[in-house]
């Protein structure tokens, strides 16, 4: 009961629900009763130029992560989960703890080669390798996920959302699909609208509503994964008080992403490769019956080898375009936004991490980024400022349980 | 000297992927109602998608340490999976809330004991089960 009392102290109503129905659960078997799990993280950016989580160009130490779990299985057919979040990341997360998940998950169909279930709460959303778990040191494979696809930025929204899902899988011989969708509302907040950089300070989103879809092959146990995600988000953009000098209207925005992902997997090595494709449609909002549309294109392959036990080398490339009809961007420049290279972020990393045991993880990561594509103004307050080429090197120290 | 050279290649494949010398054999829980199992039934299980046996009863997963040369052997050699995608899969589970990684024990002793008092448990041992009350299942 110790660690519950701790808990409390952090936060919330759902956990100490959980809590209270551990007393019910004590003698019963341990798949039964409360599991508890959680993760820390703490990191420091240096970079020789542009800011990135803080005051990076004087070492920063704004990379923290702090999670903690329970889980609770009521029925075999029936489980619970919540998980507290505080998360620090330059001035992009908000600096508080959040509730990250809480939800019931049902299993509704238990055959011999298929499965399905339906969840609802605050449910992690699921999109390509690495989004639901993107917190967690551990199940990443790199300090940094690829900045292109997982932006750091605008982790509020992709993190999780209120939503109710349904899930499912279904095997055929080594052949195993698995499908996850959810429709829902996001958890947007002020900055993540300022770091969209569409809009003017004081915008709100209302009336969104988003849904998440994925499906995903695997080969062989894993062997070969390959899979499509798609998210849709939709909200009605308004902004706030009349003002004389940003005389905007209610609009309307349409974000609509697909994401392709591939993985081949051998014991000692692996190869990971995800491209997406991001359209942003906006209506309304500048002056009635305005119209803009704007695709941007994002990949990365990256290669991971344990080349003595515990001991891993990373390799990626990883390229961000805003914009995939100006990729150098002259029309970015021509429509008085500059700097061109603003447009784009290609960003080469090394990686190495020591697992030191199953639970410490160190890591060190360095990274030569050509833009400043997905830096954000949050950390950047003078833009025209900012470098093209710059250096960023990363260490990181993480426990989990 | 085409012998003597495929003979070093093999030697050292041998040795920087030993071949597993004790038999780690899949157990279950003697009620448990199967006689034998196919490897991507067992794959589901140990990935902790399958929650029931065809009777209804609620499948308890043991393991041992990730690390432990017993547990790399089972799944490499019986479920012919790579350790590091079985850790992802539950850890996805764990950190996303969507359910809940096997339970863990310490050693083989305590794997025993537990699936042994365990209806619809199922685990992995390397030895004789010394008269434990599990039954040793087929994997194919």
């Amino acid at each position: 009961m110790l660690r519950c009392v701790k808990l409390k102290s952090i936060n919330g109503a759902l956990l100490l629900t959980l809590g209270l129905f551990s007393f019910e659960a004590a003698e019963a078997d341990e798949e039964q009763s409360i599991r508890w799990h959680g993760f820390l993280s703490q990191g420091l950016i240096a970079t020789d130029h542009n800011n990135f989580f803080g005051d990076s160009e004087s070492v920063s130490t704004e990379l923290t992560e702090l999670g903690i779990g329970a889980s609770w299985k009521a029925t075999p057919r029936i489980h619970l989960s919540a998980q507290a979040l505080y998360l620090k990341a330059g001035d992009s997360a908000p600096d508080d703890i959040k509730l990250d998940f809480g939800l019931i998950d049902i299993n509704l169909l238990n055959g011999a080669s298929h499965g399905l279930g339906v969840r609802a709460g605050r449910l992690k959303n699921p999109y390509g390798f690495y989004n639901e778990t993107r917190d967690v040191m551990t199940t990443r494979d790199s300090i940094l996920l690829p900045e292109s696809i997982y932006p750091d930025t605008l982790r509020e929204i992709y993190h999780s959302s209120d939503s109710i899902g349904v899930h499912g899988y279904k095997e055929m011989g080594s052949v195993l699909l698995q499908f996850d969708a959810l429709s829902g509302k996001a958890l947007i907040n002020d900055d993540t609208i300022e770091d969209m950089s569409l809009f003017s300070p004081g915008t709100t989103i209302e009336n969104d509503k988003l849904w998440f879809a994925r499906l995903m092959a695997e080969y062989d146990g894993g062997r070969i994964r390959a899979g499509i995600s798609r998210v849709n988000l939709t909200g009605d953009v308004d902004p706030g008080p009349p003002n004389p000098l940003l005389p905007f209207i209610d609009g309307e925005l349409e974000l609509d992403l697909t994401l392709f992902s591939v993985e081949y997997n051998q014991i000692r090595w692996q190869v990971t490769a995800e491209y997406q494709l991001l359209d942003a449609r906006v209506s309304d909002f500048y002056f009635p019956g305005f119209h803009s549309e704007n695709t941007g294109e994002s990949w990365y392959i990256q290669t991971r080898f344990e080349f003595l036990p515990q001991w891993y080398l990373l390799a990626r490339y990883d390229v961000y375009y805003g914009n995939k009809d100006d990729k150098d961007g002259k029309d970015r420049v021509a429509t008085g936004n500059p700097p061109a290279y603003a447009a784009f972020a290609k960003d080469s990393t090394l990686g190495l991490r020591y697992e030191i045991n199953e639970h410490w993880i160190v890591s060190t990561e360095l990274h030569h980024v050509s833009g400043v594509g997905w830096l954000t103004a949050l950390d950047n307050a003078d833009p025209t400022s900012l470098k093209k080429d710059w250096n960023m090197l990363l260490f990181q120290v993480g426990y989990h349980f | 000297m085409k012998g003597s050279a495929s003979a070093i290649i093999v030697t050292l494949l041998f040795c920087v992927f030993p071949p597993s010398v004790d038999a780690v054999a899949l157990i279950v829980h003697p009620d448990t109602p199967i006689t034998h199992i196919d490897r991507n039934v067992a794959r589901g299980i140990f990935s902790m998608r399958k929650r029931e046996w065809s009777d209804g009863t609620p499948i308890t997963v043991y393991v041992l340490t990730d690390r432990n040369p017993i547990h790399q052997q089972f799944v490499q050699g019986v479920l012919a999976m790579i350790p590091h995608q079985l850790r992802r899969s539950w850890d996805r589970y764990l950190y996303s809330g969507i359910g809940s990684p096997p339970v863990q024990v310490k050693d083989l002793e305590e794997m025993l004991l537990k699936i042994s008092a365990t209806p619809g448990a199922i685990g992995y041992t390397d030895e004789d089960h010394k008269g434990a009350k599990v039954r040793k299942i087929e994997v194919n």
